[in-house]
């Protein structure tokens, strides 16, 4: 058993994913959203997903299976994150989603084949130090899936994001604040696919501090995008008139304004 | 976001009118709704649109005020993402 800084770490980023997936679902109930609900999922799943690493650290014995369950929640969350794309950025319009889920089936399919042959070969407490063929190859496996996906998800959700901004840039009616969010959405995607590359590197020291990291930057990014405190959005929106000069006009001006020719 | 901003905006390029008394009277439609124009969310936006809107331009003498609240509904589904930004 070893608890050190990063089990510490990963355990903070598991309970802090619980309390913010609970707050973004209030938001998506206020604001009647699936995409916000959809969101707050993303999160339960980092916090799972933290924990599997935990897991590890407390009990190295159990690599094989907890990288199986690992990489299987890091698929399912790169579905979520397609499915916030579609009820994001395609509500009424055409949308590829059919596709990339079939696209989805198949790399969960054979990612749960290649972790069930190789626990079945190496046994399931297999250590992560054991250099095991069957183990080996069904992480090699398991990272080409996921790198596949995480582009799909991440390119589909970045090119939406972009296309979605560059029609409300010039907007002076769109506060600067959402402009930003935009853009910390892209940057959250390449975050994403960088981490999802570094995956092919051989375990090391340096390969988890990399992912720990991360990790880390992307979970802090997404929360500030979902649950901006205010001292953030007023500082994107100091150059913002927040002000409706609608609201200082009374009724009867609105009517007349109105019925002028 | 300013709904009254935004959508008043959209509706001043539709029917040629000032763009504050645009957004004065999306903002009274939603009022009359019972809804706050601050913290109104898609769902009951759509509402307003094809209800208390369609009355207001229509008491104003607005033509085919059946056509552009149904145009007004079409940019509120086009900005959907909008309003997930927003939440």
């Amino acid at each position: 058993m070893s608890v050190g800084p990063a089990t510490l770490l990963k355990l903070g980023i598991s309970i802090l994913a619980v309390i913010v997936t609970i707050l973004v679902f209030i938001r998506g109930k206020k604001a009647e959203l699936k995409a916000i609900y959809i969101i707050g999922i993303c999160f339960l799943i980092i916090g799972l997903n933290a924990l599997t690493a935990v897991s590890v650290d407390i009990d190295p014995s159990l690599f094989t299976s907890s990288k199986t369950l690992y990489n299987l929640l890091g698929l399912i969350s790169l579905i979520f994150y397609g499915l916030f794309v579609h009820y994001a950025f395609y509500v009424g319009r055409k949308s590829p989603i059919k596709i990339i889920f079939l696209i989805f089936m198949i790399g969960l399919v054979l990612m749960i084949i290649f972790s069930i042959s190789a626990i079945v070969i190496t046994g399931s407490f297999a250590p992560q130090n054991q250099d095991l063929s069957a183990s080996h190859i069904n992480h090699t496996f398991s990272v080409v899936i996921m790198l596949v996906t995480n582009l799909i998800t991440n390119g589909w959700r970045f090119k939406a994001s972009l296309s979605s901004y560059n029609e409300i840039k010039q907007n002076i009616n769109v506060e600067d604040w959402i402009k930003l969010k935009y853009k910390l959405i892209m940057l959250g995607c390449i975050l994403l696919v960088c981490l999802g590359t570094i995956q092919f590197l051989d375990y090391s020291a340096f390969k988890l501090l990399t992912t720990m990291l991360l990790v880390f930057i992307a979970f802090v990014l997404e929360t500030l995008i979902w649950l901006p405190p205010s001292w953030l959005k007023n500082w994107a929106n100091r150059n913002y008139d927040v002000k409706d000069e609608s609201a200082d006009m009374s009724e009867e001006d609105i009517l007349a304004q109105m019925e002028e020719d | 976001m300013n709904v009254s901003k935004f959508f008043g905006h959209i509706l001043s390029e539709k029917i040629c009118k000032k763009e504050l008394a645009c957004a004065g009277i999306v903002r009274l439609a939603i009022k009359d709704g019972g809804k706050n124009p601050e913290t109104i969310n898609i769902n009951d936006l759509q509402k307003i649109f094809s209800t208390t809107l369609k009355t207001r331009l229509e008491n104003v003498g607005i033509d085919n005020a059946n056509d552009v609240a149904k145009f007004m509904l079409s940019e509120l589904t086009k900005n959907h993402a909008l309003f997930v930004m927003s939440a």
